[in-house]
């Protein structure tokens, strides 16, 4: 029941979901909400111009909050996203395995260096813990090249296609009516895995046709495993690039 | 005997496990988290399956996913390591609703010896001696502070659920008590999901002894010897040895024998460890019972030459032990090191990294239980185990000189371990001539301690 679909806004226009993991839940009245954790900004050119101005506003704005609550609903260790020439990196201290608050939140340019310190000002250290690695742990780390951003953020990769993942291990069944060419939404129920008699819904990451069913009915599913692939359709038909 | 175990846990504690799969004939799968899929123990299974991310609750604490896993991979037992799920009742009868047997004591056993209190009451009735402690789990402040009253200061306040030092404190007066009260219960409610407490009476300069029993369902057990945990760090187990340097032969064998003998008076079944503390004049208290293998379980093997998982297995199949403590033959000295992913410089923060390179000591008596390779990256989520490093000698001096060795031959690139507080203990007086007792790290702060050594 973890893996309800979250009343988190999602991250509509990363550039892709290389997580497997389902969103997680934002508790209610989570009391581990602590006070906000210290964020530090950086950014790759000595001069800012206005396009960064304007991604350091939707950072900060935006995205740092909606990961900070994502990180802390998930309880990751760390999580990075990257994107636009900027990532953002959202760790808890190593030693804290069952943390109640978030150590520090840095958002780096490309570079590395430092340009401006937002929040409680307090400067974060390059880091105790390593920087996430794709696919390791449960790290949102949505990678990919970095290119000037009009605040809009960039479109899925033409030709990407996503995958809805398994959500636990035990014995899987595709929903009636979902087949190779049904056409999806972002959260759509595309089948369950069987956990212990319990039913744990695969949802669709994102809006999209379905070109491959990848498991079969009855098939012994893990977590994470990939079970349905899609081809992606844009929601908000955003003007693409040639 | 089984024909396949599924082993629900991770680090250093499943390769362990899995290689004595391995020699008993047993099929093998490791259920492993996210985080944990380029482990050691997942690449040599013969089957892993992932059973969630890398947060534990919904992972290596997630019963469902465990129980789905064993179930779809057709496994008819599950080994659940230490910590984690490794002594909950409820887990253990969930595993057999489901037809799977739990590797450890059956769960009625679990739940008969599940609080540390009324363990306490049922082997005193067995005739071991217990420290003076609360009336039960404190009801509230005003129950709390009329019991560390009558107790007399300084006492220990100690969560009813868990071990690990978590939601431990020792106070020394009213005051300290109230406000160690709040920190406990939250500590014991984040870490183990109860926040009961009860107090005992605080031993200074104490020594931490355990004696490690195997008990068949047929009511034979046998005691494998004791271990002294003294040396530790905040609570934490640091270095642990066999056999303990402060009780005489007499003293030792009343220990050992009193705890088995209680143990199997009061229906205990499958291997397990009753922790004392011993006093200035060799006077024991029992403390707890842990019903799980032990990290440091590995010292009292190379001197007994059991294998204490196999006996695990073998005692949840059903087999009889099989032989009597007459057959039982403790030899030598052996003592262990935990290598833990911690910064001794920087208040032993964890430390989670790439390791470079790894490469293990070896020799006559040298034996190393790890999970690293060269390339493995260790995660940030789990407790800072990175093996343990375990040294037989035929006596004391001879342990500790192999120590020396292995420990100078150890490397571990890329990653800042505790090795130099190891290598700090070994140049200690106290530790030398066996006189430490558990404020030996604490008395002055480990980072001192290090210092120190260093110095000298």
């Amino acid at each position: 029941m973890d893996d309800e679909p979250s009343d988190v806004p999602a991250l509509d226009d990363r550039p892709a979901l290389t997580s497997d993991s389902p969103p997680p839940v934002l508790p209610p009245d989570d009391p581990t909400l602590e006070p906000p954790p210290d964020a530090e900004l950086e950014h790759p050119t000595e001069v800012p111009t206005a396009a960064d101005a304007a991604a350091i506003g939707r950072l900060l704005d935006e995205i740092l909050p909606l990961l900070i609550a994502r990180f802390r609903a998930g309880r990751m260790g760390e999580l990075e996203v990257r994107r636009a020439g900027w990532h953002v990196r959202v760790r808890r201290p190593a030693d804290e395995l069952a943390p109640t608050t978030v150590d520090a939140a840095s958002i780096r340019g490309a570079d590395g260096r430092r340009s401006r310190t937002a929040s409680a000002g307090q400067t974060t250290g390059q880091g105790h813990a390593p920087t996430g690695q794709p696919g390791a742990g449960t790290s949102l780390a949505a990678v990919g090249p970095g290119r000037p951003s009009d605040g809009h953020g960039a479109a899925p990769a033409a030709g990407a296609s996503l995958v809805a993942a398994s959500p636990g291990v035990g014995y899987y069944a595709t929903r009636d009516g979902i087949a190779t060419g049904s056409q999806v939404r972002s959260g759509d129920v595309l089948g369950h895995v069987d956990v212990l008699g319990v039913r744990q819904e695969v949802i669709a990451p994102g809006d999209g046709i379905v070109a491959r069913l990848l498991a079969e009915a009855g098939e012994a599913v893990e977590y994470g495993q990939d079970l349905v692939r899609l081809e992606p359709v844009s929601r908000t038909d955003p003007v693409r690039e040639a | 005997m089984f024909e396949r175990i599924l082993i629900a846990n991770r680090g250093e504690i499943a390769l362990r496990v899995l290689r004595t799969c391995r020699r008993l004939g047993v099929g093998a799968v490791v259920a492993y988290s996210e985080a944990d899929r380029d482990s050691r123990a997942v690449q040599l299974a013969d089957e892993a399956i992932c059973i969630g991310p890398a947060e534990a609750r919904r992972s290596y604490l997630s019963a469902p996913a465990i129980l789905s896993a064993a179930l779809v991979t057709g496994c008819d037992a599950i080994h659940p390591g230490y910590g984690f799920l490794s002594e909950d009742d409820a887990f253990a009868e969930m595993t057999r609703a489901h037809g799977l047997t739990f590797i450890g004591p059956p769960p009625e056993v679990l739940e008969r010896f599940a609080s540390k209190a009324g363990t306490r009451e049922l082997l005193a009735a067995h005739g071991l001696p217990t420290i003076p402690g609360s009336d039960g789990m404190l009801r509230d402040d005003e129950h709390a502070l009329a019991e560390a009253e009558r107790l007399g200061y300084p006492v220990l306040i100690k969560p009813s659920a868990g071990g690990g030092g978590r939601g431990m404190r020792m106070v020394r007066s009213p005051r300290e008590l109230q406000q160690a009260l709040t920190i406990c219960r939250s500590e014991a409610q984040s870490a183990f999901g109860d926040d009961s407490l009860y107090l005992e009476r605080w031993l200074e300069e104490n020594r931490h002894v355990e004696v490690q029993v195997v008990v068949d369902r047929y009511g034979h057990g046998v005691h494998v010897g004791e271990r002294d945990c003294s040396v530790q760090r905040r609570h934490q187990k640091v270095v642990e040895e066999s056999p303990t340097p402060a009780l005489t032969d007499d003293r030792r064998r009343q220990l050992c024998e009193g705890a088995v003998t209680a143990v199997v008076a009061a229906g205990y079944e499958n291997i397990g460890t009753l922790e004392f503390l011993v006093d200035r004049d060799g006077e024991f208290y029992f403390i707890e019972i842990n019903c799980r293998i032990q990290v440091e379980h590995p010292i009292s093997e190379m001197r007994s030459g059991i294998d204490l998982v196999a006996e695990q297995i073998r005692i949840a199949a059903g087999e009889p032990l099989g032989y009597t403590q007459d057959a039982v033959r403790l030899e030598g000295h052996a003592i262990e090191f935990r290598l833990n992913a911690e910064d001794v410089a920087h208040d032993f923060r964890p430390q989670a990294g790439t390791v470079g390179a790894f490469l293990a000591p070896g020799g006559p008596g040298v034996r190393m239980d790890s999970h690293l390779y060269a390339g493995y990256e260790v995660p940030p989520y789990y407790d800072s185990l990175l093996g343990k490093l375990v040294v037989w000698g035929p006596d004391r001096p001879s342990a500790i000189a192999r120590a020396r060795v292995a420990l100078s031959e150890l490397v571990v690139d890329g990653l800042i371990t505790n090795a130099p507080l190891h290598l700090a203990i070994l140049d200690d007086p106290a530790f030398i001539d066996g006189s430490f007792t558990t404020n030996l790290l604490d008395r002055i702060g480990s980072a001192a301690f290090v210092a120190g050594g260093r110095r000298s």
